[in-house]
């Protein structure tokens, strides 16, 4: 949003220093000259007024963005229920000869089927991968269909409903190291080839930026979130997986970083062959892994090394949770994330309690719940996408 | 604005989106059409429109963007379906392609309280509380004694209050420079 060569941002920013008299004389003139410039804005005097526009700070929005909001949200659940029941009529035409079929059967057979039909429960099911790739042009190419898309440079990229590879990068431009990022949403995975075909697994509510092609460094920048790496083999070339608390550095092994907590820091799970961590402004301090280590770097220095039963963190990657004494509160911010649901906890107290077993990541949630019903004293109410939390 | 949220789709973050924009775009769109409830219906239907959709934002000046012009744009479009107030239609429909010094002007006003509202939010309640009145032009002295706090809590709490928002208006200055160099 431009006038006259000035952005509204522009303006804005400098609308806010003035008002918190961040500013010098120089800056003060400019300010001045800015919003009296000719035909640019007709309420400069209103802008550089700190008494009006305290008042207005003050003073309550005459439109509720609060009972909008419900509004919004109760539009689109019932669009929602609108395509269910879209679908529920497809599904109705194609279930009814299968049903007829089951009628006349049971008519001869005049046995009994206590199954409860009728019952009606809310099902959630993982939602769909739709993610998304941000081109190094700040082209969003949405993925998820089966495609592919010509670069600039000639080369090609492949992807299927859950797969990215890149081919004929050989004919690219070498001198120019070209960008992507990978964005998985909630309720979404991905798998990503990378140049030197290391795989990595990009799970729910993550970013991961790579280049399409590596050139004299194998470097990547996980921005967020949590992935998986089997990394091809090159004694030449370590490889390195940068996080915003520090660097994951390797030869060809497989290991797992997850960013997820702020408070456990960067938890770094080694599979296979030896991994390094240091963080960044301490070169002197790094750890070497060994298979079966895990490295969760905290807040500040503590930093602590300890041997866990790695299924139990990088299962995911098959489609399964494996859990093992885990709270309740976490296993929730795991459903949270690959459902796309909102938990409640209606009793505080549940938080805390502990659970071992497994989740395959492709059953309906139902299942999961109904488990975590039976072996503890806790019971969940599903409705629109919210799981709330009671105490038995 | 964390511009993730908005793309993620995130039920429950969603609201924090929707409520810094609500009340901004609803004063901004009832410069241009009086009624009421034709305002909210036309803001309502531009989030809608988000929700549904694929757009995806690059960064919180493109969302802004997007947000000011459609509402604009559906704004003028009610106003030439409805046939009322042609001459305020004309009016609008006559400006450059460049934004007109009303609608500008307006944004830039909408844009100025919200981002404060944004940013004040964030504070603690007590910084909150202090930087409010600093800025409404009460001296050190006055803030401690109303709130019954020692001089050099108000100096802190007001430095920090500053501190932070200079450090978010910092990035957001970054971001506008390189938007436009």
């Amino acid at each position: 949003m431009e006038r006259n060569g000035h952005s509204v941002t522009e303006i804005v920013h400098r609308v806010l220093r003035h008002l918190l008299g961040e500013e010098d004389e120089r800056e003060r003139e400019e300010f001045h000259r800015l919003i009296h410039e000719p035909g640019l804005l007709n309420n400069a005097s209103d802008l550089e007024n700190r008494e009006k526009i305290m008042e207005q700070l003050n003073t309550p929005s005459s439109f509720s963005s609060g009972e909008a909001y419900e509004r919004f949200i109760s539009y689109c659940r019932k669009r929602e229920r609108v395509r269910w029941i879209r679908f529920a009529r497809v599904a109705a035409v194609l279930v009814l000869p299968v049903l007829l079929g089951v009628g006349a059967w049971w008519l001869l057979s005049r046995e009994k089927d206590s199954a409860a039909l009728l019952s009606q429960v809310e099902e959630v099911s993982p939602v769909s991968p739709k993610a998304y790739l941000t081109l190094e042009t700040g082209q969003h190419v949405a993925l998820g269909q089966q495609g592919q898309t010509t670069m600039q440079d000639g080369s090609v990229m492949r992807q299927d409903s859950a797969v990215v590879s890149y081919a004929g990068l050989e004919k690219a431009d070498k001198s120019k190291v070209v960008f992507h990022e990978l964005n998985v949403p909630r309720g979404g995975e991905y798998l990503l080839v990378l140049s030197d075909s290391t795989r990595v697994w990009v799970n729910a509510d993550s970013r991961l930026r790579y280049p399409v092609r590596f050139e004299g460094k194998r470097e990547v920048y996980l921005l967020v979130g949590e992935a998986y790496f089997d990394v091809a083999r090159d004694e030449a070339l370590p490889f390195v997986v940068h996080t915003s608390r520090g660097q994951v550095k390797v030869l060809g092994t497989e290991f797992n970083v997850n960013t997820y907590d702020k408070e456990a820091g960067v938890v770094t799970t080694l599979v296979e062959g030896s991994v390094q961590f240091a963080a960044p402004g301490k070169a002197v301090k790094s750890v070497v892994l060994k298979p079966g280590d895990q490295l969760l770097t905290g807040e500040g220095n503590d930093w602590q090394v300890r041997e866990v039963n790695v299924a139990e963190y990088v299962a995911w990657k098959d489609g399964e949770y494996v859990f093992n004494h885990q709270t309740l509160e976490n296993l929730m911010k795991i459903v949270e994330r690959n459902y796309d649901v909102t938990v409640f906890f209606a009793s505080e107290g549940c938080k805390s309690l502990r659970f071992s077993g497994d989740l395959k990541k492709y059953d309906k949630v139902e299942k999961f719940l109904q488990f975590i019903e039976t072996g503890g004293d806790v019971r969940f109410v599903i409705k629109d996408r919210t799981i709330t939390v009671y105490k038995k | 604005m964390n511009i993730e949220i908005v793309n993620h789709k995130d039920r429950r973050a969603w609201k924090e989106f929707f409520d810094s924009y609500y009340g901004a775009l609803c004063n901004h769109c009832s410069r241009i059409v009086p009624e009421r409830s034709a305002v909210e219906d036309i803001v309502q239907e531009v989030f809608i429109k988000i929700w549904d959709g694929n757009v995806v934002f690059e960064n919180e000046n493109a969302l802004s963007a997007y947000l000011y012009r459609s509402v604009t744009n559906n704004a003028l479009k009610y106003l030439r379906d409805t046939h009322v107030e042609e001459e305020r239609l004309q009016q609008w429909c006559e400006a450059e392609q460049d934004m007109s010094e009303d609608e500008f002007s307006s944004v830039v006003q909408e844009e100025v309280l919200r981002k404060l509202r944004e940013l004040i939010d964030q504070l603690p309640a007590e910084r909150r509380k202090i930087l409010l009145m600093s800025m409404e032009g009460m001296k050190g002295e006055e803030i401690a004694e109303q709130l019954g706090v020692s001089i050099n809590t108000v100096k802190q709490q007001k430095y920090r209050a500053y501190k932070f928002i200079k450090e978010q208006l910092g990035d957001y200055w970054a971001v506008a420079v390189l938007f436009f160099l």
